[in-house]
């Protein structure tokens, strides 16, 4: 008897410990997990080590496979990752744009549900709504967001403005704007610095045009296609698009951004309607200063934030779903959040950090994301449309560029968004 | 071939030139080509200036000053992210490129000394087949490397690289011979010697140039490949050569620098392949081919 | 072809048509491997571009109410109608330009005595570059305010024009926008359900700089090959001509040429696919241009597959591209084989 009830006790016993060593000892996943992005070099590679170094320090025994592929803009890796897919070799870890292209890979069943992990670390209270409603398909959140860049800022260079006597800054109407360009070509000045090299930089100066006009209100619209594209809006848009292009420096087609952003920072031309991804290349690669020798302002109101946000997804079939779990912890991590952030001039997502040591610029874009009003950039793949209609859009914006036909335009962009 | 029969021969090819031409018109031949030089070497005075300044002045509108601050900042970058993935090219690149040219010059004798019934038909099935472009076979490719385990494979790589060659490779070759008077091969035949003999003991010594520019064709195009490199290998440690040097190029940024150095720096084995096998464009192996 | 006359002896029937007979099943290995990495994988990508909705985690191969609906969009998409049309001038003068400079300049460089290794090293070098970075240094060079536009400048060349026309010498090169020679009244009277054509059918002057930077880095292969040709012209040969007294120009006309047709077919052929196949290049040196004036079907179908996930299309593009050069390539190929093949 008196085993028997030793044998029981030290059962119970065992049982109990066992309990509270899984509910006390810290979720430490370790093994190897394989992070796919298109971050290769520079402020955006050292962004991503911040993460993947904050990821391994929390979690002892993993190994991160830094499995990154540079080149059109993300269009390179998405072919490895599309071959990967077709051949089952599911990394653990991907990154992609929350909306249309988030949407596809929910629609291919190849993503792990992190609705559940939302609210345990409770980030579904820290994330503005409208970005994890970007992310989230039938009540299903799919991806964490690193960081959120803003697409219509406008970069002023403080010379150039000096020299044509003009000051711009906040919300700029298309007359205030038209008036100092007029002064700054009359000093020789090229007013808008555009290097379209790749048509996206043209497509986002007419995106942020048609935000202008239209508001965010009509700019969801217009994506959803409640909205024809033949709207007064837009026409007004792609007419000011189309004088803003008799502005441009002459050698555009043979820059690309960053020849651009060069070309602003030595005051050769006076503004550059660029993402915020510019900043950075400012201050580390032209040295310039923030407020001396550049500032921002934004067309329309200066209360629209038109994101470009990055995000990861974990795959569901992967092999080390713990290991990818701890990474997406890592990632929302506020220390982790900041220090990103800073490396990479996004906005951090998460509205309990604090931005204190961010730049100037970096501080006023994290308070416009938290409070302004947040619309998805079609040009960087944000918008909830097919990934097919970001690109019709940009097809439609190089024939734009080349006959000015603002009919032929919205009927390109109706019919894009009407067939997907 | 030994050195000394290499040298004779060389001289009696630069005699012969000599004699048959003028000097006038070897003058003005030589007049034309140092014309061109400096159009052929100006990209890569560019691509040397940009390599040793720093980030901010690599650009395009300081393109022709040398650079100010000189900087080696750039070279060690590339150094050291393309290093560790030079030895995978090596690895990678010498087998296809002796198997492909191996198998090529074997195919171009059996199409160019053979009739048999669909030569023709064959030899321009092959060729017609890679004139797709490859971005749209990459799936099928992948499924059929996983097939026959070898995804994620070196070996699976070199498959890739000699399957996709043997078309190319065989037409040089194969156009190469035909130039080979026939009556050599059946004077062999009537020897006694059977196909396999016959190209070893009469038509590979003969080849050498043909092997030359399917060499040059081969490893240029091999080393030089991304496409298959990226996708066949997820690895990055196992990966070749080219993916790194793209991965200079971040999404956002590009330090034309570190970009233009790593470019130098990756081309250098494919010029020093090229220095190997230019020694052997060397005239007169048909000498006394002909009766 | 040849001009040797030598003693035919009548071919020994039986021994030779085994040995033929081997020689095919000696082939046929290569020529199986290469059949499934091409047909079979063509086969696939047939089928998707056929399918609705075929995605790389969900490899559907189900057919919508119009399969073709797929290829009838890309005739009438207005970028498709100027990639064929850039392919097509691109390819013509890609190929003028390599395949006749490179002939020339291997005949200069294989009369060279001391000086051919230097020759050949210098033409040849632009080769081993990656194409990527090619573009991107001929897009600094072609920049028309800090590239080669200031030799012009500097040279005196721009002042004279200026005296002479009155107006500014700055080619535009890349980002020029202009189209020379639209034919497109006359392409629609000859094809059939003729007005769908949307896009100028003229040459882009924006292709010319491509043209150059392309040339520039595949003329030492072609030179290359034209020297392997005229290196294994037999001595006997040249040195029988030269007895004959012919002059240098006649020794080429009728000996040398005849035989280096060969390897100018070689030449032509391997650089027409390089040619159709072109992207590293442009994609890095112009993107696809002003009003897609250098955009190419390689960048059309990596982009439709890729950025906008539209596999079907991109895989029909694929397809429609591999069936012109059918239609173009495979006869001439047919025929010039025959004739190669003739002694």
């Amino acid at each position: 008897m008196f085993k028997a009830k030793g044998k029981v006790g030290v059962a119970v016993f065992t049982a109990v410990a066992l309990s509270l060593s899984v509910s006390i000892a810290p979720a430490n996943a370790s093994g190897k997990i394989e992070v796919f992005s298109w971050w290769t070099s520079g402020s955006e590679d050292a962004a991503l080590q911040a993460i993947i170094s904050a990821a391994v320090k929390a979690n002892s025994g993993l190994e991160v496979v830094n499995a990154a592929v540079a080149g059109g803009a993300g269009t390179n890796a998405k072919q490895v990752l599309a071959t990967r897919l077709a051949g089952g070799d599911v990394p653990e870890i991907w990154q992609t744009h929350p909306g249309g292209e988030l949407g596809q890979y929910v629609d291919q069943g190849v993503l792990a549900d992190m609705t559940a992990v939302y609210k345990s670390e409770g980030w579904d209270k820290v994330v503005p709504k409208d970005l994890v409603a970007s992310m989230t398909y039938n009540k299903k959140t799919y991806s964490v967001l690193t960081g959120v860049h803003r697409a219509n800022t406008m970069w002023i260079s403080s010379a150039a403005q000096k020299k044509a006597g003009v000051s711009l800054s906040g919300s700029l109407t298309w007359p205030t704007f038209k008036a100092a360009a007029l002064k700054m070509k009359a000093k020789g000045i090229d007013p808008i610095c555009l290097g379209d090299k790749d048509i996206w930089t043209a497509a986002q100066l007419l995106e942020a045009l048609i935000v202008a006009e239209e508001g965010a209100a009509g700019w969801t619209a217009l994506l959803n296609g409640s909205k024809k594209w033949t709207s007064a809006g837009v026409k007004k848009a792609v007419a000011n698009f189309n004088e803003a292009m008799t502005w441009v420096n002459k050698d555009h087609k043979a820059l690309d951004w960053t020849g651009a952003v060069a070309a602003l920072a030595k005051g050769t031309c006076g503004v550059n309607i660029m993402g915020d991804w510019a900043y950075g290349e400012l201050l580390v690669k032209q040295n310039k200063v923030d407020g001396k020798d550049f500032t921002y302002a934004t067309f329309g109101d200066a209360n629209t934030f038109v994101t470009v946000g990055d995000s990861f997804v974990i795959g569901k079939t992967a092999k080390n779903q713990a290991g990818a779990v701890a990474f997406a912890k890592a990632i929302m991590d506020p220390k982790v959040q900041l220090a990103f952030n800073k490396l990479k001039g996004s906005a951090p997502v998460r509205s309990d950090v604090s931005t204190k040591t961010l730049g100037k610029y970096q501080q006023g874009a994290a308070k416009v994301l938290a409070n302004g009003k947040k619309v998805p950039s079609l040009v960087h793949g944000q918008a909830l449309v097919a990934a097919a209609v970001g690109q019709a859009y940009a097809d439609a914006v190089t024939l734009l560029q080349a006959n000015k036909d603002v009919a032929k335009f919205s009927k390109a962009m109706d019919a894009a968004i009407a067939a997907n | 071939m030994s050195t000394e029969t290499l040298d004779k021969v060389n001289t009696r090819a630069h005699k012969s030139a000599h004699s048959r031409f003028g000097s006038r018109s070897r003058r003005v031949q030589f007049i034309f080509l140092c014309l061109l030089v400096p159009l052929f070497t100006m990209p890569f005075y560019v691509m040397i200036m940009a390599a040793f300044k720093t980030p901010q002045f690599a650009e395009v509108t300081t393109m022709w000053l040398p650079p100010s601050p000189f900087s080696l900042d750039g070279l060690q970058e590339a150094w050291s992210k393309l290093s560790p993935n030079f030895l995978n090219s090596f690895i990678m690149v010498v087998p296809a490129v002796i198997i492909s040219s191996a198998i090529g010059s074997f195919n171009g004798y059996l199409l160019s000394k053979f009739t048999f019934r669909f030569s023709n038909i064959m030899f321009t099935m092959m060729l017609v087949g890679m004139f797709i472009p490859y971005q749209s076979v990459l799936i099928p490719l992948v499924k059929f490397l996983q097939l026959v385990n070898l995804y994620g494979t070196t070996p699976g790589l070199v498959l890739v690289h000699v399957v996709y060659g043997i078309p190319i490779t065989t037409l040089i070759f194969r156009n190469f011979y035909v130039s080979i008077p026939k009556e050599i091969v059946e004077a062999a035949a009537i020897d006694g010697a059977g196909i396999l003999r016959t190209f070893f003991s009469v038509i590979v010594p003969v080849s050498i140039p043909g092997f030359v520019v399917a060499g040059i064709f081969q490893f240029t195009n091999i080393w030089n490949d991304f496409l298959f490199g990226v996708i066949t290998i997820s690895d990055p440690t196992k990966q070749p050569v080219t993916v790194a040097l793209n991965n200079l190029s971040g999404t956002q940024t590009v330090n034309w620098n570190v970009l233009m150095a790593g470019a130098l720096i990756a081309a250098i084995p494919t010029a020093m392949a090229y220095l190997g096998l230019g020694r052997y464009f060397i005239q007169g192996l048909t000498a006394g081919s002909v009766k | 072809m040849s001009q040797v006359k030598t003693s035919s002896n009548p071919p020994i029937k039986r021994k030779k048509r085994g040995g033929d007979k081997k020689a095919a099943l000696l082939l046929l290995p290569s020529f199986l491997i290469v059949s499934v990495f091409v047909y079979v994988f063509i086969t696939y990508t047939i089928g998707v571009s056929l399918a609705e909705n075929w995605m790389p985690a969900k490899p559907s191969m189900a057919r919508g109410e119009d399969p073709f609906a797929t290829y009838k969009n890309l005739f009438l998409n207005p970028r498709f109608q100027s990639d064929l049309r850039n392919s097509f001038i691109f390819t013509f003068l890609f190929l003028l330009v390599t395949v006749i400079a490179g002939f020339f300049i291997a005949l200069a460089v294989h009369n060279m005595g001391r000086s051919k290794g230097f020759f050949r090293g210098v033409f040849l070098l632009p080769y081993a570059l990656s194409f990527i970075v090619t573009g991107v240094v001929w897009r600094w060079l072609f920049n028309p305010d800090s590239g080669v536009n200031l030799f012009l400048q500097y040279s005196g060349v721009a002042t004279l024009y200026k005296s002479i026309k009155g107006e500014e010498l700055r080619p535009e090169w890349l980002t020029s926008a202009t189209t020379v020679g639209d034919v497109s009244a006359l392409l629609e009277k000859i094809i059939p359900g003729g007005t769908f054509i949307q896009v100028q059918m003229g040459i882009p002057l924006a292709l010319i700089p491509v043209v150059i930077a392309t040339a520039w880095q595949l003329l030492g292969f072609a030179m290359a090959m034209f020297l392997a040709g005229l290196v294994s012209i037999p001595d006997e040969l040249r040195e029988a001509s030269m007895m004959d007294g012919a002059k240098g120009s006649r020794y080429y006309r009728s000996i040398a040429l005849p035989m280096l047709a060969p390897i100018a077919i070689t030449t032509l052929v391997i650089l027409t696919h390089v040619a159709l196949k072109i992207f590293d290049l442009i994609y890095a040196m112009s993107g696809s241009g002003i009003g897609f004036a250098t955009d190419m079907p390689g960048i059309f179908v990596y982009e439709s597959m890729y950025k906008a996930l539209k596999y079907n299309t991109g895989a029909a593009a694929s397809i429609v591209m591999l069936a012109i050069v059918c239609v173009i390539v495979v006869p001439y190929l047919i025929r010039t084989n025959k004739e190669t093949k003739g002694h």
